[in-house]
């Protein structure tokens, strides 16, 4: 018995739309999922962003237009709080880069209780942000703290160190945690990399009479840099968004000196309860993430076409 | 061997079921809150008493005795964090999902009640009643614009502490405290020559914002200013100046020690590092909590509290600093009444809860209770410092306010910022809160 041509030509159209009812079932709840807390909460955002809306009175709005972004573009503690994201980011990044590349080499050597100190290492990284901000309140105390009382005992410093009270310490004080929080990060990502870097290599350019510094810079690091990347972009975008050590320091001050975009945000929205204008500034931050996160897509894409 | 029968689950069920849990997690996701507002009985009382080790029980005391007298009224704790407490009432009053019934403190009830957040006790309770029980100075701090959106449980309103045995290791009398601004200057600087770097004749949270301006502004009264009171900016002023000054030569001649939070603050004290700050009558039991040295009569004949000095204001001044209880529209007011008036006057809150927190209670006929002042401290409170309270400058928009004051603050402290440029640059960014130019 042969199969009708007009049979046999559905039973593919057929089996695709079963694929598709399949797939957007399958699809379905997660994309509703991210419609409900994302794109809605989005969307809400980008209509406050041109709006009057205060916390309590919403419903009560306006449509500004422009208004809110013009507010931010002459507003001088926006700028400050740019350029205290923007640094306070460059030094926790750098820092953590330098530090956890560096235990990642040094754990890479081969010497008794290494997979112990590893693992010990991780400790600041996976302990949680709010004991990391509340250790480091006391730590950081400019009249009790064990970094002041370190300083002077070594006489590094004759007097204790105003940390998070002075303007001109408070965002270092904030990078210095940051880095002992997210070094480890680093470090376990170059360490995987370091793995993957072939052994040959190396004997071939010890034998061409290449130093350490010479191995290092010709063979690790291009070998580890697209891992370093995909770091670099992850801590940048996790450095933007750092609320909540910055909050239970210092609330942004002294003098707004850690302000950044976070909380000058959740401050124009919940103390100022502005939150047309917060969701403009929230707006901003979010341009700045998505660049980010194309970077770091990217970054996925051509290591994935490496390997 | 396809997937669908490798798992158990044929292609039909499988659809049905992811079909299911995708409606159901929408319909979570989009479902009201359970409590208010859908019909559930219960009246929800948010307070940050109960999400604190030092109050919950005590608290619950009052809660379990309000369920035994009230069978008809059913109660929700809600416990919040006090430093949680101001965005989730907001959040929660902005989204519709308002608790029946909060504790409040600070700004909020000038924030909430004009808002349409809070209810007019004066329309629930009574204007005869309340202002025959409750102290007048501490009603008007929940008053705005004729309607009063708090009603006052507890005082915690600021005194002049000091720590008597460094003054007395000092060669000071520590039974006379400094009477005028004069004296305090005079005394610290002897306090500072005699006990070294390690004691500070004073202290002043300069850190964040509620703290800071909650200390803050009793100094900026005491000097005689008054800002930001009646509707009016009034900070570029001679008085403003005065404080500002003040404020710098404290931190310049090391009598204060900089960045210090209220907490490491009351740390240092109880530990005999500071010798004068403001604190309420609650210090007691923190630095009971903080110094088991201090337990018993051990904490006066260690600390004395007293009027504030005089300054240029001409009299003694301590701003209103209360735990406060309101009703919101979601409320049946008079079962809602029933509790906030039972949390603020009964005799277990006032046995169990208030006095074992060392406050005084706002109820007059508490206070006045032998059992109420029967220690020096509570005594003090009583008769010298509460009646020299007045309310803070509390409006809608001080919460904006507080931002600019904080960093005029700072930047007085702890910069070389001429005081003048200060108060010009202040004066402006508060008139932009407060829409009258700038």
């Amino acid at each position: 018995m042969t199969v009708p041509d007009r049979l046999r030509a559905r039973a593919p159209v057929r089996a695709r739309t079963r694929d598709l009812i399949l797939a957007a079932a399958l699809l379905g709840p997660m994309v509703a999922l991210l419609a409900v807390v994302v794109f809605y909460p989005l969307g809400q955002a980008l209509v406050l962003s041109v709006q009057d809306a205060t916390l309590l009175g919403v419903d009560n709005a306006s449509f500004t237009g422009l208004a809110n972004l013009r507010r931010m573009l002459d507003d001088a503690v926006f700028w400050e709080a740019t350029a205290n994201t923007v640094e306070l980011t460059a030094l926790s990044v750098g820092g953590s880069l330098v530090v956890g590349l560096c235990l990642a080499l040094l754990l890479n050597e081969k010497f008794p209780f290494r997979n112990t100190l590893r693992g010990l290492a991780l400790i600041p990284w996976v302990t949680s942000g709010v004991v990391i901000s509340l250790l480091s309140l006391y730590m950081f105390n400019s009249e009790v703290g064990i970094i002041n009382h370190l300083l002077t005992s070594i006489g590094l410093t004759g007097d204790y160190v105003n940390w998070f009270g002075s303007p001109g310490n408070a965002l270092w004080a904030i990078a210095i945690v940051n880095i002992w929080h997210q070094a480890p990060f680093t470090m376990l990502m170059a360490l995987a990399a370091l793995q993957t870097v072939p052994q040959d290599l190396y004997e071939s350019a010890r034998m061409d009479g290449a130093n350490a510094l010479q191995q290092f810079r010709h063979i690790t690091l291009p070998g580890i840099s697209g891992v370093l990347g995909v770091v670099i972009v992850l801590q940048v975008a996790w450095n933007f968004n750092n609320f909540d050590l910055i909050w239970a320091t210092t609330q942004g001050g002294p003098i707004n000196a850690t302000t950044t975009l976070g909380i000058y945000s959740y401050r124009a929205a919940f103390e100022n309860l502005e939150i047309g204008y917060a969701a403009m500034i929230g707006l901003v931050l979010l341009l700045f993430l998505l660049g980010f996160a194309a970077l770091y897509i990217r970054f996925l894409a051509v290591d994935k076409e490496e390997s | 061997m396809n997937a669908d029968s490798a798992s158990g689950l044929s292609r039909r069920q499988l659809l049905t079921s992811t079909l299911g849990a995708g409606s159901a997690l929408l319909l979570s996701a989009c479902g009201g809150n359970s409590g208010s507002g859908s019909g559930d009985p219960a009246i929800d009382f948010v307070n940050w008493v109960s999400a604190e080790e030092a109050t919950r029980d005590n608290f619950n005391k009052v809660l379990t005795a309000f369920g035994a007298e009230h069978a008809d009224i059913k109660m929700r704790n809600v416990p919040v964090p006090f430093e949680q407490m101001r965005q989730q009432l907001l959040t929660s009053i902005a989204g519709g999902n308002a608790p029946e019934t909060t504790m409040l403190s600070h700004s909020w009830p000038f924030e909430l009640g004009p808002k349409k957040g809070l209810l007019d006790l004066w329309d629930i309770a009574g204007k005869d009643y309340l202002e025959k029980n409750f102290f007048p100075q501490a009603l008007q701090a929940g008053e705005y614009e004729g309607k009063l959106y708090a009603l006052p449980v507890s005082i915690g309103n600021h005194g002049f502490w000091r720590n008597k045995k460094l003054m007395a290791q000092a060669g000071l009398d520590p039974d006379s405290p400094p009477k005028t601004m004069a004296e305090l200057d005079s005394q610290m600087a002897e306090l500072k020559a005699a006990l070294g770097k390690d004691v500070f004749p004073f202290a002043l949270d300069l850190t964040k914002a509620n703290g800071a301006l909650t200390h803050f502004w009793i100094w900026l009264r005491t000097f005689g200013a008054k800002p930001l009171y009646d509707g009016k900016v009034n900070f570029d002023t001679t008085e403003v100046g005065d404080t500002l000054n003040w404020l710098r030569a404290l931190v310049t001649k090391g009598y204060c020690p900089k960045g210090q939070g209220i907490r490491e603050e009351r740390e240092l004290m109880a530990k005999d590092r500071i010798v004068f700050r403001t604190d309420g009558p609650f210090w007691m039991g923190i630095s009971r909590a903080v110094n088991s040295a201090l337990a018993g009569n051990a904490f006066h004949d260690t600390f004395a509290v007293g009027a504030m000095p005089v300054g240029a204001y001409g009299k003694p001044v301590t701003i209103a600093n209360l735990h406060q209880a309101g009703i919101t529209p979601a409320a049946d007011p008079k079962k809602a009444w029933e509790w906030i008036k039972f949390f603020a006057t009964s005799d277990v809150s006032i046995a169990e809860y208030q006095r074992p927190q060392g406050v005084i209670p706002a109820y007059l006929p508490a206070a006045k209770l032998p059992e109420t002042v029967a220690d020096p401290a509570s005594k003090a409170f009583v008769e010298e410092v509460i009646p020299t309270m007045e309310p803070a400058p509390f409006s809608p928009a001080y919460g904006p306010a507080q931002e600019p004051i904080v960093n005029a603050m700072q930047q007085a402290a702890l910069t070389d910022t001429p005081i003048k440029t200060i108060l010009a640059d202040t004066e402006s960014a508060l008139s932009r809160v407060y829409g009258t130019g700038g």
